[in-house]
């Protein structure tokens, strides 16, 4: 119950409070401003004093039945003054900081209050105090006088639930009854090991039957007690039940919607790919044969490109783009394959086709790394977003003029469409709309890294920290602290291995073209359920778990800022601009092998059978794992930036701002 | 033992931690969907003890209770109003007693506490 409420209900009533209003306003002013002092307590009781009687008056007037609101706040700190005022330790010094914290807490009780009361003077104290926030309040209860607001109906309850804590600890509730069991055991044993003593014997066994019976009474009431109670957790639990049933009923409802949508989503791209194939069949002769094995089955197609392809040459330039590709990825040989480049573009092309099918506007700046699976991209870029697009939303390119491309230029799997904005004429550039599904904010710095699976994504960007997303709510779930991770798991030599690694940039990146920033903080990452692997500019590989958020291993070895990673279950593959690729043993922790090259490392792709990389030359270099022999692809003339294979197909992006496609 | 509300003295009288953590326990277990009664169990537990952290939480488990479940309110009025003497928030407690006092004028307990919260009050006016 507070002082303050009241005098803010007090108009109405005859106005013997004008002191007592004008003097808290100095109280709050004494308590922000000077802290505790002697002054705000004696003000206060004098107050209290004065409001003393009206207590139980404005008590009676806040209990009419209506629903407080307040209570779905999760903070409604209120308590009353007075508890300050009257209680004999108010001027303990571990009460006074509470009372402050009380007195800030009425604050904003009188705020709260403040659309409830007509009241204006409590309007330019509760102005100035709306700002205050509590921190570290002990006790948060409603006042009494909330809670008192509430309906109190009649308790039908069939046991109290004193009555219920006493019959499941009966140990604990009341010292009397066991004092009385154990002073009737005593009884009992007397009389059992004295029955032999002939005085008032069959007067004590009656006593005791008498004793006997209450006990056995007192004994029943309360099991019966206990039965009730438990009846009554038992009921609670049943109500429990049937909500989650409830619950579980609607979700289930949902999924089979979803299902059936899904069903009708595959009808409709079964007929489509009838139409496909009918449609390809009335087009170019030369195209025919090729085109209809072409549309269900990719796997077809792919063995009749090898023998059509020559191995280790490359079959296919895409060009277009005006400035160095930093990175390129592609979802399937015949499919989208995506690049982006130092133009400020993203394009998107068709594989199938060889044409570009458009770009992807939305990031202000840089695209530095990407990833593709399937219909989904996901792109990191310098503007500190990462952005995820659809591309199973692309139309066909309808090109009316040339022969080669039939009306539906088929890519992965059906499409549905929405229309390209723009005509594809040899000189404008299609923009593709409505592909962006999402954005991911967060990162302060440009995102240099980035892995997605089917629900998540981690990206790791330079302001030197590493977020996992989850991809359906587009929120970052959880945010690595690499520089904390780093220092707190080795010792100071760290912090300046971090130093001294940025210095050995500088002269080590003479031969790379000027697209690697000398300060890419996280060059590389992939993760695979919980487990993550991060290349930074230390030179040092880390594995995380996802679940604790902790860096559990760190592999050293390399002495240069890392570039590039992939790991399967048995090693994992690094590159960086110490011009070596590293091949480590994940078991034991150890390098496996090192290959040697003549410039930094700045892509690199393994399988099975081979490790494809590219580094600051114009060649790609491809390691046989099996023969430990390097081959190389020429063609480009430029350095090779990015490198991506799939099956049989490489997909290559330079700096002279072509993608080649070679076959393997 | 068969008092639907137990006497002042009783909230008194601590319990040994060896049982207050018994009560914590079965509280912690039954995790969100406790029930009403092990709530109280542990709320009446912490309000008996000496140390005012605990009885503050035994205040915080009760107003809970009081908040989410109408038909216990009349009970928990008692305990709100034990709870709030032994921390000497006066007015809260008699605010509680009173107000237990209109539904059950004949209620020995909310007398009896009543008479002591007077007292304390009008002890601590006088200083």
């Amino acid at each position: 119950m507070s002082t303050k409420e009241t005098t803010s209900r007090r108009p109405p009533k005859p106005n013997n409070d004008s002191g007592p209003t004008s003097t808290t306003p100095r109280m709050n002013n004494t308590t922000m401003t000077t802290g505790f002092s002697n002054n705000y307590s004696t003000a206060l009781v004098g107050t209290a004093r004065d409001k003393a009687f009206g207590v139980a008056q404005a008590a009676r007037d806040f209990l009419t039945p209506s629903s407080f609101p307040d209570w779905t706040a999760p903070l409604s700190h209120l308590e009353s003054l007075t508890t300050v005022m009257f209680s004999p330790l108010a001027a303990h010094p571990v009460y006074q900081s509470e009372s402050l914290a009380k007195a800030l807490q009425l604050m904003q009780q009188q705020q709260r209050q403040r659309p409830s009361s007509s009241s204006s003077s409590s309007s330019s104290q509760s102005g100035s105090t709306s700002e205050l926030v509590l921190h570290g309040t002990r006790h948060a209860w409603p006042s009494s006088s909330e809670l008192l607001k509430a309906e109190i109906p009649e308790s039908n309850a069939p046991l109290s639930l004193f009555q219920g804590f006493a019959a499941t600890y009966p140990s604990l509730a009341n010292s009397q009854p066991t004092s009385h069991k154990r002073s009737r055991n005593r009884r009992k044993k007397h009389g059992g090991s004295s029955s032999s003593v002939a005085d008032g014997e069959t007067g004590r066994s009656l006593t005791q039957k008498i004793a006997d019976r209450e006990q056995k009474i007192k004994e029943s009431n309360k099991l019966q007690k206990q039965k009730s109670s438990t009846a009554n957790e038992i009921n609670q639990i049943n109500m429990q039940i049937e909500e989650l049933v409830n619950k579980r009923k609607t979700l289930e409802s949902k999924w089979a919607k979803l299902e059936a949508k899904e069903q009708q989503l595959l009808l409709t791209i079964e007929t489509l790919n009838g139409s496909i194939v009918a449609v390809e069949e009335e087009g170019s002769r030369a195209d025919s044969d090729a085109a209809s094995s072409r549309t269900g089955l990719q796997d077809e197609a792919d063995s009749e490109d090898e023998m059509i392809y020559e191995r280790g040459t490359c079959y296919k330039t895409l060009e277009g783009h005006a400035d160095d590709i930093l990175v390129v990825d592609f979802n399937h040989p015949k499919g989208i394959l995506v690049s982006s480049s130092m133009d400020g573009t993203v394009r998107a092309w068709d594989l199938h086709r060889n044409r570009c099918l458009g770009s992807l506007e939305g990031h202000t700046s840089l695209v530095r790394c990407m990833q593709l699976d399937n219909g989904t991209l996901l792109t990191g870029s310098d503007d500190g977003s990462i952005k995820q697009w659809n591309l199973t939303a692309i139309s066909p390119v309808p090109t009316p003029s040339s022969a080669s491309s039939a009306a539906t230029s088929q890519v992965s799997s059906g499409r549905s469409s929405p229309e390209l904005s723009g005509e594809d004429t040899n000189n404008m550039l299609p923009v593709l709309n409505d592909c962006c599904i999402g954005n991911l904010e967060g990162h302060q710095a440009e995102v240099t890294a980035l892995h997605s699976d089917q629900t998540m994504a981690v990206s790791g960007a330079n302001d030197k920290t590493m977020k996992q997303w989850d991809l359906e709510t587009q929120q970052c779930v959880l945010t690595l602290d690499v520089m904390w991770a780093s220092n707190s798991a080795g010792s100071g030599s760290s912090s300046s291995g971090w130093r001294s690694m940025k210095s050995l940039d500088q002269w080590s990146l003479d031969g790379l073209s000027n697209y690697f920033e000398p300060s890419d903080f996280v060059g590389a990452l992939q993760f695979w359920n919980f487990a993550l692997a991060s290349g930074t500019i230390d030179g040092k590989l880390r594995m995380w778990d996802l679940r604790t958020g902790q860096a559990h291993r760190t592999l050293p070895g390399h002495t240069g800022p890392i570039t590039c990673l992939q790991f399967d279950e048995v090693h994992l593959v690094s590159g960086s601009t110490d011009k070596t690729i590293r091949i480590w043993d994940l078991r034991t922790g150890s390098v496996f092998d090192t290959l040697h090259f003549s410039s930094p490392v700045s892509s690199l792709q393994f399988d099975s059978g081979r490790i494809i990389s590219s580094n600051a030359t114009e060649h790609i270099d491809i390691y046989n794992r099996t023969s430990f022999q390097h081959s190389t692809l020429q063609g480009h003339t430029g350095p090779v930036n990015s490198v991506r294979f799939r099956d049989t197909v490489l997909a290559s992006g330079s700096s002279d701002g072509v993608v080649k496609l070679w076959a393997l | 033992m068969a008092e639907t509300v137990p006497m002042v003295e009783e909230a008194e009288k601590p319990l040994t931690s060896a049982e207050i953590e018994v009560l914590r326990k079965q509280f912690e277990r039954e995790g969100e969907f406790v029930t009403i009664q092990t709530k109280f169990n542990y709320a009446w537990g912490l309000i008996k003890s000496k140390n005012m952290e605990e009885i503050a939480l035994g205040i915080t488990l009760l107003t809970e209770i009081y908040r989410d479940s109408p038909e216990r309110r009349r009970e928990c009025l008692y305990f709100l109003a034990l709870g709030h003497y032994k921390l000497a928030n006066y007015s809260d407690a008699r605010q509680f007693n009173q107000q237990l006092l209109k539904y059950e004028p004949n209620n020995a307990q909310a007398k009896e506490l009543n008479k002591l919260i007077e007292e304390k009050v009008s002890r601590g006016s006088s200083l």
